[in-house]
């Protein structure tokens, strides 16, 4: 804790101390990243990402920005990945079989994808600014050179009666970015709306689909549906063809237009869905 | 610390958030690693603008973890959605825009 | 020499501009005509059978109003401009409906109006209980006003656009029975050869006003002076190959014989009197342009030399009543060429004049043969008509000498005085060919009349010949009249008063300096041309008369292989269908293969193309979300590769 405070301290601090708050949590959430792709338990790597936005968090703090440490530990370590392990939960599919059936193609593959990527973004981006002239909390006298960059800290910015910075964005949100914040909130209802529908889970609730038609019953099946209803129920087409029609809907005055949404369809995980009819 | 050093984590954590992504098949396992891969973005951001001095660096992580929870919030219910249709999390399995 | 009297007289027209008076009205003329095709075509439902009296109306307005333009003109040796608005403003570009009236302009509009008049008269008679009536006269209105328009135009572009509609009309006139597909294709045939010489009318058209920088007559004939002989050369040519088809010459004179398909009143409207003629107005309307450059006139007056002669040559071995008088037009339309080409524009305009009046007065007869004979056309299954239509029989009597070259008849006149001219000046093989044409003339009109009128009737019992209703016969009667004293009236003498009036309307030829072919003189040749006219007269009669030709066409004394060349019109027609029908008809399908296989295979191919390429990258989209994050790394490493080499 010591430390930690002493990291907040910002630019003026004790050098050390961000030296070793960066390593530590550098390693733990390079590790933890690593755990998250490789465990085959999804609980566990979900578990593994928690610390590793845990990680990060602290490295936030190493950054001078307290106020985006607190917030990626409520947001994303506590609600977000919350969520995730609920859905887990929800489906019941905590152990990823998968992994193992990956072909070594692809093993290869992701390793040299990652290799590259991971050179291309170390040379173009990193080495760009890794110089002395951008080392924070050395204090004065380092000038920058030609192509190199001086590093500023943000203890001006946030100016002395604001060391953690809090005051300072909040002024931001409700200034400068308050049209961005506006639009954050309706994203986010708009979210939470789509989720809503997203995950409904519309064969469990039939009388759902009457929503909008006032009377059901007065719309004929359309050609695809019938054809549809042919094709799942040959047997039943086949005995009833000339009354077909107001029989099918005399059976189900729930007015589903097609029975195989009610009474043939297997409920269940395996049951035949709507994109495979469309792949056919 | 040298800006330098941040940069280098970020990257490496995007790569490891990356190679997730192409090694996995399960859509969860796949979604974590598109949150460690924006997370990496963000300590980008938040390292830069200790760097330069502007906070304003700091409100762009602040949004973008707002998008990541509306993003989460959709991505989790339409794979719940998908498990619910294919009754698996394959993500190999929905090939719609297969030619 | 009364010649020379008489040309140097000519003076400059003074041009006046007016709005006033009856030149101020002009524009009624053609209007008129107009306003009755539209309201013909309009109204056919309820006009019914009044059509005729709308359309006569029409031409005899039409009429009245050009006798009162002639008055004005014929009494005042000037040119009157009647200003109207402007048609094309483009840049220096400027083009109006401004009417150009001078003599030339009023003898066309009387020439053209009377004899539209009596046609449309005749008409009532000849074309009565047809299905289509009221339509014929809605396109003989729109025939007279588009030659009105011909005739009154200003400047070139103008003339064109009459030139234009009177195709258009002839085209649907020729066509008017349509229901037979020969004569449908008459129609084509007479439209797309008119066509060709369109192209050469309208490159002369961009020719002159590169040259002149204007399309109007007056300010073209006030730039005479600096026109290079050359660029007159190439001008005169051009218009010439316009003139050639629409009047009928050599090479293009392959549909007026097949034109014959339409109403026996439009040929004689349309295919004898007035619009065949339009190319000699043409002519004789550009005669200032005309006498900058010689040559060219000598190559119209050659080819207008042959045409007559090859014409003449043709219709001696015709048999069909109207085929007869077709070939007889386009050897009369080469004397007036002729005429053009040895610089006597007067006399070109004078037979055009006396042409109108015989030719006309014989296809009205040909009509009302065709009429009491139930529309029979061969000559030699006729005979002995005198008795049973003795209208027809005088008046076409009258014709027929006046076409021979008779005296005191009008095409006696007209004939001898281009004969005349061509001797004085000086071009001695085409007076040679025209003396010939003249006795073959003579000779074919003979054998044409005394096969119809003379001897036993050879047509059997069927057909009751019959004298035609008054509708026909008065027409005749005034058309006879006319070929009778028209020419002693108008030219008795080389320096007659039509000659003093039409003299400043065309071009001055005093400058070339042209010498007579030979010593004889006037009093000479009038003989000459008189004794051709008798010789060609005299053959047909112990031809024809003397012996017995109840045999029909068997008994046709003069044979051989000339006879067979003569009787199938030199094998033309057969040569242009080899020449431009078949190897024309093998390089359009020769395009079209190219353009089947070659252009569109290029379109097709360029579909085929996206389709292999389609094919081929379709194994693209997997459908795996992988190996699209995959796709994207790799576009990532490329750009940070790219940023790479260009940063460091």
């Amino acid at each position: 804790m010591e430390l930690l405070a002493q990291a907040a301290e910002g630019a003026g601090g004790a050098n050390l101390a961000e030296v070793v708050l960066f390593w530590v949590f550098s390693v733990l959430a390079v590790g933890a990243a690593i755990a998250v792709i490789t465990l085959r338990n999804i609980v566990h790597g979900a578990l593994m990402l928690v610390l590793n936005l845990l990680a990060i968090a602290g490295l936030y703090l190493t950054l001078e920005s307290s106020f985006l440490g607190i917030v990626q530990v409520l947001v994303y370590a506590g609600a977000i990945m919350v969520l995730f392990l609920f859905v887990i939960m929800l489906l019941g599919v905590d152990n990823d079989d998968l992994l193992k059936e990956t072909r070594v193609a692809t093993r290869f593959a992701a390793a040299l994808g990652g290799a590259l990527l991971v050179a291309a973004l170390l040379f173009a981006f990193v080495g760009t600014y890794t110089s002395p002239s951008s080392l924070c909390g050395q204090g004065t006298g380092v000038v920058a050179g030609a192509g190199e960059v001086l590093c500023v800290g943000l203890a001006e910015a946030y100016g002395p009666d604001d060391r953690s910075g809090v005051a300072f964005l909040g002024l931001r949100l409700f200034t400068r970015f308050v049209w961005p914040f506006q639009l954050a909130a309706l994203l986010l209802t708009v979210a939470t709306i789509g989720a809503v529908i997203l995950a409904r889970r519309r064969d469990l609730e039939p009388e759902d689909l009457d929503v909008g038609v006032a009377d059901p019953d007065a719309l004929p099946p359309s050609d695809a549906e019938l054809l549809r209803a042919d094709a799942d129920a040959p047997g039943e087409a086949g005995t009833d063809v000339p009354g077909e029609e107001p029989a099918r809907l005399g059976a189900s005055p729930l007015a589903g237009s097609d029975p195989t949404e009610r009474g043939e369809r297997p409920t269940g995980h395996d049951r035949p869905s709507d994109a495979d009819r469309g792949e056919g | 610390m040298e800006i330098g050093y941040y940069y280098a984590v970020s990257a490496l954590l995007f790569t490891i958030g990356f190679v997730g992504v192409l090694l996995r098949r399960n859509a969860i396992v796949l979604f974590m690693c598109i949150e460690l891969m924006l997370n990496s973005v963000n300590l980008t951001l938040a390292a830069a603008a200790r760097m330069w001095g502007g906070p304003d660096g700091q409100v762009f992580v602040f949004f973008v973890i707002v998008v990541a929870a509306a993003e989460v919030v959709v991505g989790l219910a339409l794979i719940v959605n998908l498990f619910f249709r294919r009754g698996t999390l394959d993500v190999d399995v929905p090939q719609l825009l297969r030619y | 020499m009364i010649l020379l009297a008489a040309e140097g007289s000519t003076v400059t027209n003074e041009v006046i501009t007016t709005t006033s008076g009856v030149i101020g009205i002009a524009w009624l003329i053609p209007i008129v005509p107009l306003l009755g095709f539209v309201a013909v075509l309009l109204l056919t439902r309820s006009l019914m059978d009044r059509a005729a009296y709308v359309a006569i109306g029409a031409s005899a307005v039409a009429f009245l109003l050009s006798v009162g333009v002639a008055l004005q003109v014929l009494g005042d040796p000037a040119t009157y401009v009647r200003p109207l608005p402007t048609w094309i403003d483009v840049g220096g570009f400027t083009v109006t409906y401004d009417l150009y009236i001078d003599q030339l302009t009023a003898v066309m509009l009387l020439v053209v109006t009377g004899v539209a008049l009596l046609v449309h008269i005749y008409s009532v008679g000849y074309m009565e209980g047809d299905p289509r009536y009221e339509r014929f006269f809605a396109y003989l209105n729109l025939f007279l006003a588009s030659m009105l328009i011909l005739v009154l135009g200003a400047n070139l572009l103008t003339l064109f656009l009459g030139w234009e509609l009177v195709g258009l009309s002839s085209y649907l006139l020729i066509g008017f029975w349509f229901e037979k597909p020969e004569f449908a294709s008459a129609a084509k045939k007479a439209f797309i050869t008119n066509r060709v010489g369109d192209v050469s009318f309208m490159i002369a058209m961009f020719l002159a006003f590169a040259t002149f920088g204007t399309l109007g007559f007056t300010e073209m004939f006030a730039q005479t002076d600096t026109l290079a002989t050359t660029t007159a050369f190439a001008l005169i040519l051009l218009l010439f190959g316009g003139a050639a088809a629409k009047s009928a010459q050599i090479p293009l004179y392959v549909w007026l014989p097949d034109a014959m398909a339409g109403p026996t009143p439009v040929s004689a409207l349309i295919h004898a009197a007035t619009m065949v003629t339009a190319g000699v107005y043409l002519a004789v309307r550009m005669s200032p342009v005309l006498i900058v450059s010689v040559p060219g006139m000598v190559i119209i007056a050659w080819i207008g030399a042959l045409t007559a002669l090859l014409a003449a040559l043709i219709a001696m071995r015709q048999n069909d009543i109207k085929k007869v008088l077709a070939y007889s037009t386009v050897s009369q339309l080469g004397y007036m060429f002729m005429a053009i080409g040895v610089g006597a524009f007067r006399e070109s305009i004078f037979h055009l004049v006396t042409h109108a009046f015989f030719k006309g007065l014989l296809f009205l007869v040909a009509g009302s043969v065709i009429h009491a004979m139930a529309n029979r056309t061969d000559i030699w299954r006729m005979g002995g008509l005198r008795t049973a239509m003795p209208v027809t029989f005088w008046t076409a009597l009258i014709g027929w000498l006046a076409i021979s070259g008779v005296p005191p008849f009008a095409g006696f006149f007209s004939k001898d005085q281009i004969l005349t001219e061509a001797y004085l000046h000086g071009y001695g093989p085409i007076w040679i060919i025209g003396l010939i044409v003249a006795v073959l003339t003579a000779f074919y009109m003979s054998r044409w009349f005394f096969l119809i009128f003379l001897g036993a009737p050879r047509f059997g019992d069927e057909v009751l010949p019959h004298e035609s209703p008054r509708s026909m016969t008065v027409p005749l009667i005034v058309l006879a009249v006319l070929s009778a004293v028209g020419g002693l009236l108008l030219n008795p003498i080389h320096d007659g008063p039509f000659y003093r009036t039409l003299g400043p309307a065309v071009g001055d030829i005093t400058d070339i300096g042209y010498e007579p072919f030979g010593s004889l003189t006037e009093p000479v040749l009038i003989p000459l041309a008189i004794l051709a006219a008798v010789v060609g007269i005299g053959v047909a009669y112990l031809f024809y008369v003397r012996r017995d030709v109840s045999m029909g066409e068997l008994a046709e004394p003069i044979r051989g292989p000339v006879a067979e060349l003569e009787e199938h019109a030199f094998y033309v027609d057969a040569a242009y269908e080899s020449i431009f029908v078949r190897f024309g008809g093998a390089v359009a399908r020769a395009f079209a293969w190219f353009d089947a296989n070659v252009v569109d295979g290029v379109v097709r191919g360029a579909g085929a193309v996206a389709v292999v390429i389609g094919r081929s990258s379709r194994g693209i989209q997997t459908g795996l979300v992988r190996s699209y994050v995959a796709a994207f790394l790799a576009g990532a490493l490329a750009i940070v590769a790219v940023v790479l080499v260009q940063v460091r």
